[in-house]
């Protein structure tokens, strides 16, 4: 499945790649380029307070009681003071369902918070996607949950792995999702919206991706 | 006409003519010669006169149209040979008549020979030529006549000899000893010449004569074939050939004596010797003949029938001609191995030789004591009075002293032919035990019979064997049950039952049968020594000589503070570095504790396990405990990486208290788990022991993965190698697949400010089938993977980092997706990382576990891969060569200078090569 789907992926961009092979460079400067601009002038303030000072179990509980946290590998949750940016949280776990690596989903998730909306998003331009050798991700448009999301994935149908990151104000919270279930594929439509409720409710529908 | 020989005087005269005083003239004389005219007669001479036909005329000188004429013919037949010789090997030979010899024609010459015998008479047409053939005739001497058949006077005769020689016998044998061997002609004829005689080859004496004998002398000529030939003088085609033999059989030695009981093969050589049709031996009948050819006869004592023979061989051609040699086959064999006999007794000891010895034989004894000791007697009841004996039995008085006599029988011509046996003049018994010391349960000891004085004889008659002391802890056994009679054996096995509570505190006690009766004790004590520890990581502050340190994973040390196995407690792995001589320490208790010392080793029983035998070291109890003996293992670890599970050591001791008591089993250690790997583990890993809490030791967890056999490293030497097989196993292991969505890193993980650690833990609990983190990699994770799984084998790789921003070839991402390039738009990377070897620069080796490039030779493009490659330990770029290193292979052609590596750390990528702590 994860071949069949890296293969599809792989196919379109050799499709698209053709028109695109004499201004590889300059097409992908100008998308980065652009993908840079919006990213950073798009912080607004954040009508989704209760996405913010969240611990990392609060935002497990979104995934519902089916998920569990990795035994023996308990939630990171630190802060740095960074220079030009300042302190920063991070915290981060990992929650999987299902025993088996056959069929299990595991769910990893980031949580950063910044001083400031600003701050977040220089750190996050600076720390957190150097570390993607794919590079800048784009804006999605589908969901407007939190003022950004950045998703490699398309949103509106479901797939083996999501990964994209919402911004709440001076909070961020990067989703990678990975479901290694032989016939099973992420309930993305549902999963988005559950979080959209959650975040603006406080409370979630107790539903899995 | 008037004819006449050639040989004569004619005269022609005229009868009734007249003449006028003018007188005749003659004409038609040319040719003649002495020829004189007297008118009315011509004389010539027909000797000096040319032979033909005359027409002579007279005419008278006064009327000469009055003439007369008359016809002479002059005939001459003369034979040109005077003597012809021929052979009969001559198919043809011939007469001639001179060319001067004529006679009219209408007339011929007539040949005849005398006697009859020439065969195949030819006549030529001329009447010239007189031809025979002398192999179809009777070789003598014939005449031969030739006459004219006008004038049957005119006659010659010459010598026709036919010759011949043939010798007698045609094809002779002769021994070489005799003196004299005639060869005679016969049927021969050679009148008017002589008859040579030759030899070949060179060495017939003599070489060669004259005459119609040819008598030669075998024993002064070489033994071999010659060719005689006859030949008669002046005509070398009449020759005639026999052959002569000179049969010579000559043997050595001519004299051999041998001991009955030699194995080793002994030879009679032919030699010097000429038999042509082989060798025919006889008079072996009783010997162990080996093989008999034309040039030896080789034999051995053993099995043979001891006696004399005369060996004779003989050449098959001519039994005449032989020769012999004399074997002796010699035994002196006492029936009797070793006596006992007690001082004093009346009786005497008999000593026999077996049926099949030599008869002549002398008897001794040593030493000898004279009349206090032992002696030969002339009856089974005589005292002895004599220091040697003779015949096939003997006997020996015992004498009155105690003491171990060699009683010796040798053949007298041949006296190195001898045999012994052992006196034990006796006068007590002594049991002598293998060992003072028996193991508990089943390791048996066996008490050796009876010994005599200490000579190690065994007694000749039955002994009773009792426990009185002890019973209760030791019994006697046969095989694995017990005895409850020991009546009348002369060996008895005890085993141990209980641990003795001190030192020889078992008695065993023995009573002789027969005559003198005797009886005697024997202490044993039952012991029981046991390993109960090992130390394979004896030394945490190096692994020079021991095991290195390592933990079960990143939360679980090993407790190896006992040891890594206690006896029925505890069994932990331990890890080597290749190629080693090792040491270990190991524990032993052993009852009762009043033994102080054993000699202890181990045999390795397992096969196809890690570590050899142990060897053998003195141990020194106290207290009944020897703790942290320090043993050498034989041989070195294993040269590859590897893991076994097999390793069984059997324990054995000996030599307890030093008593040189033999070896017994102890119990067993093992099965070991024994990991091998080629160097002590590099970072991240830390061969620290930091008081056991060091969570960077190697994990038996990663090591269980990698020591796998292929696709992982076991069976590897290098490092090259054995990185290759770990990177090869992860990208093929099936666990991971690359985060084509984004490229996150999801087994290495980070802090707010920095890489926080790599979640090797995670890593390998994927690899064993766990969930892990999920299948979802990047490069980055792939790197630490490979670098990580390659250094707890001690391969000193690194995470390197390149970039960035470049443009790659079409790849196969981990594992096996299809071919394309990763993340559009850009269609690459913005950086990468890879397992490395070796320094920051183009020649570093890159080791790349989370893809596949084309190595067909032309990488760029779509759709045409023809060959893939896991890129294991080949040049990061070489610049030049055609898609042959790593850059070329991955990076598209235009994007070239966006991809370097750098050893320059700064920025959350942090480029440069690293090794991320673990966890």
């Amino acid at each position: 499945m994860r071949t069949c789907q890296l293969g599809l992926l792989i196919g379109v961009l050799c499709a698209t790649g053709i028109a695109l092979a004499d201004s590889n460079a300059v097409s992908a400067a100008s998308v980065a380029s652009s993908r840079l601009r919006e990213f950073t002038t798009s912080a607004a303030t954040s009508k989704y307070s209760h996405a913010v000072n969240r611990s990392l179990d609060d935002w497990g509980d979104l995934l519902g009681t089916a998920y569990r946290s990795k035994r023996g590998r308990p939630i990171q949750d630190t802060t740095a003071i960074i220079t030009g940016i300042g302190q920063i949280r991070k915290a981060e776990g990992t929650f999987m369902k299902g025993e088996l690596s056959a069929s299990n989903c595991v769910v990893s998730l980031k949580y950063y918070e910044a001083p400031s909306a600003s701050a977040l998003r220089k750190y996050f331009l600076e720390y957190v996607v150097p570390t993607y050798s794919g590079g800048m991700p784009p804006i999605n448009k589908t969901y407007g949950i939190g003022d950004t999301v950045l998703s490699w994935t398309d949103l509106d149908k479901g797939a083996k792995r999501i990964q994209f990151i919402a911004f709440f104000n001076n909070v961020a919270v990067e989703f990678n999702i990975t479901s290694d279930g032989e016939k099973s594929e992420i309930d993305t439509v549902t999963f988005m919206r559950n979080l959209e409720h959650w975040v603006a409710q406080g409370k979630g529908l107790n539903r899995g991706p | 006409m008037k004819g006449t020989g050639k040989q004569r005087h004619d005269r022609l005269a005229m009868t009734n003519s007249w003449s006028d005083s003018g007188g005749i003239e003659w004409s038609g004389t040319n040719g003649m010669k002495g020829v004189t005219a007297n008118n009315g007669m011509l004389e010539f001479s027909a000797t000096n006169s040319t032979p033909t036909n005359y027409t002579v005329r007279a005419t008278a000188r006064d009327l000469t149209n009055c003439w007369d004429e008359v016809t002479v013919n002059l005939v001459k037949v003369d034979i040109e040979h005077v003597v012809t010789n021929t052979g009969v090997q001559m198919a043809s030979g011939a007469l001639n008549l001179t060319t001067d010899s004529w006679w009219p024609t209408g007339s011929s010459v007539v040949w005849t020979n005398a006697p009859a015998g020439l065969g195949n008479v030819t006549l030529s047409g001329d009447y010239r030529t007189f031809g025979f053939a002398p192999s179809n005739s009777t070789p003598t001497s014939y005449v031969v006549t030739a006459w004219s058949s006008l004038l049957p006077t005119c006659i010659d005769t010459a010598t026709a000899r036919v010759w011949r020689v043939e010798i007698v016998p045609t094809n002779a044998l002769t021994v070489w000893n005799t003196n004299a061997f005639t060869l005679q002609l016969t049927n021969s004829y050679w009148d008017g010449s002589s008859v040579v005689w030759t030899s070949i080859p060179a060495g017939l004496s003599p070489a060669g004569g004259a005459g119609a004998t040819f008598t030669v002398n075998p024993s002064n000529s070489v033994p071999t074939n010659y060719t005689i030939t006859a030949c008669i003088a002046g005509m070398t085609n009449c020759a005639t050939t026999a052959q002569m033999s000179v049969i010579k059989v000559d043997v050595a030695p001519h004299a051999t004596n041998t001991f009955w009981w030699m194995t080793n093969e002994v030879t009679i050589v032919v030699s010097n010797s000429y038999a042509s049709g082989g060798i025919i031996w006889t008079g072996t009948n009783g010997l162990h003949v080996i093989s008999a050819c034309d040039t030896q006869l080789v034999f051995t004592a053993t099995n043979s029938a001891p006696g004399d023979y005369i060996v004779k061989a003989a050449a098959a051609v001519l039994s005449d001609a032989y020769d012999t040699a004399t074997v002796g086959i010699r035994k002196a064999d006492i029936v009797q191995t070793q006596v006992g006999w007690s001082v004093g007794l009346s009786n005497n000891a008999p000593f026999n030789l077996t049926a099949d010895s030599s008869m002549n034989v002398t008897w001794t004894i040593t030493p000898n004591l004279g009349a206090g000791g032992a002696q030969f007697a002339a009856g089974p009841n005589v005292p002895g009075t004599a220091s040697t004996g003779s015949g096939t039995n003997v006997w020996i008085t015992p004498g009155t002293t105690a003491t171990n006599y060699i009683i010796t029988a040798y053949v007298n011509d041949l006296p190195s032919c001898q045999d012994t046996a052992k006196l034990i003049v006796i006068s007590n018994y002594t049991v002598i035990a293998s060992s003072t010391f028996i193991a508990l349960s089943n390791n048996c000891v066996t008490a050796t019979a009876w010994t005599i004085d200490a000579s190690g004889m065994a007694v000749p008659t039955n002994s009773n064997w009792t426990i009185p002391l002890g019973n209760t802890r030791a019994r006697f056994v046969s095989g694995a049950s017990t005895v409850t009679s020991t009546t009348g054996v002369d060996t008895v096995t005890l085993t141990g039952l209980v641990v003795s509570a001190t030192l020889n505190d078992v008695r065993v006690h023995a009573v002789t049968a027969g005559s003198p009766t005797m009886a005697d004790d024997e202490w044993f004590t039952v012991f029981k020594v046991e390993i109960t520890n090992i130390k394979f990581n004896h030394d945490t502050g190096s692994s020079g000589s021991d095991a290195i340190n390592i933990r079960q994973d990143y939360n679980t040390p090993f407790d190896i503070s006992n040891g890594e196995w206690v006896k029925g407690v505890t069994n932990i792995p331990a890890c080597y570095t290749t190629n080693k001589t090792v040491t270990i320490k190991a524990r032993f208790t052993v009852q009762p504790a009043s033994i102080t010392s054993a000699d202890i080793w181990a045999i390795s029983t397992d096969s196809g396990g890690s570590l050899g035998d142990v060897i053998k070291t003195n141990v020194t109890f106290v207290s009944g405990v020897a703790s942290d003996v320090v043993f050498l293992v034989s041989g070195t670890t294993p040269n590859c990486i590897q893991k076994t599970t097999n390793d069984v050591w059997q324990w054995k001791m000996e030599n307890v208290n030093g008593s040189g008591s033999p070896g017994c089993d102890m119990n067993t250690s093992g099965m070991h788990t024994v990991y091998t790997i080629l160097n002590e583990p590099v970072a991240p890993w830390d061969n620290a022991w930091s008081g056991g809490n060091n969570p960077s030791n190697a994990w038996s967890v990663a090591l269980d993965i990698v020591c796998q056999g292929s696709p992982w490293a076991k069976g590897t030497t290098t490092i090259p190698d054995a990185a290759a097989r770990v990177t090869q196993g992860i990208y093929n292991s099936g666990r991971f697949s690359y985060d084509t969505v984004g490229g996150a890193c999801n087994y290495t993980i980070f802090g707010p400010a920095a890489v926080d650690y790599f979640d090797a833990s995670s890593w390998v609990d994927r690899l064993k089938g766990g969930i892990g983190l999920g299948s979802s990699v990047n490069c980055w994770d792939c790197a630490n993977g490979v670098m990580v799984m390659c250094n707890v084998l001690g391969c000193d790789l690194w995470n390197q980092w390149m970039g960035s921003s470049f443009v790659c070839n079409e790849i196969r991402a981990i594992k096996d997706g299809a071919w394309g390039q990763p993340f559009p738009p850009n269609n690459g990377f913005s950086y990468h990382r890879v397992g490395w070897r070796g320094a920051v620069a183009n020649s570093g080796k890159v080791f790349d576990a989370c893809l596949k490039v084309d190595n067909d030779g032309d990488p760029t493009g779509s759709g045409n891969h023809n060959s893939e490659l896991i890129p294991t330990d080949i040049p990061f770029w070489t610049a030049s060569g055609t898609f042959d290193d790593y850059k070329q292979m991955l990076v598209d052609t235009n994007s070239y200078g966006n991809c370097n590596v750098s050893d320059m750390p700064g920025g959350a990528q942090n480029p440069g090569r690293r090794r991320d702590p673990i966890r």
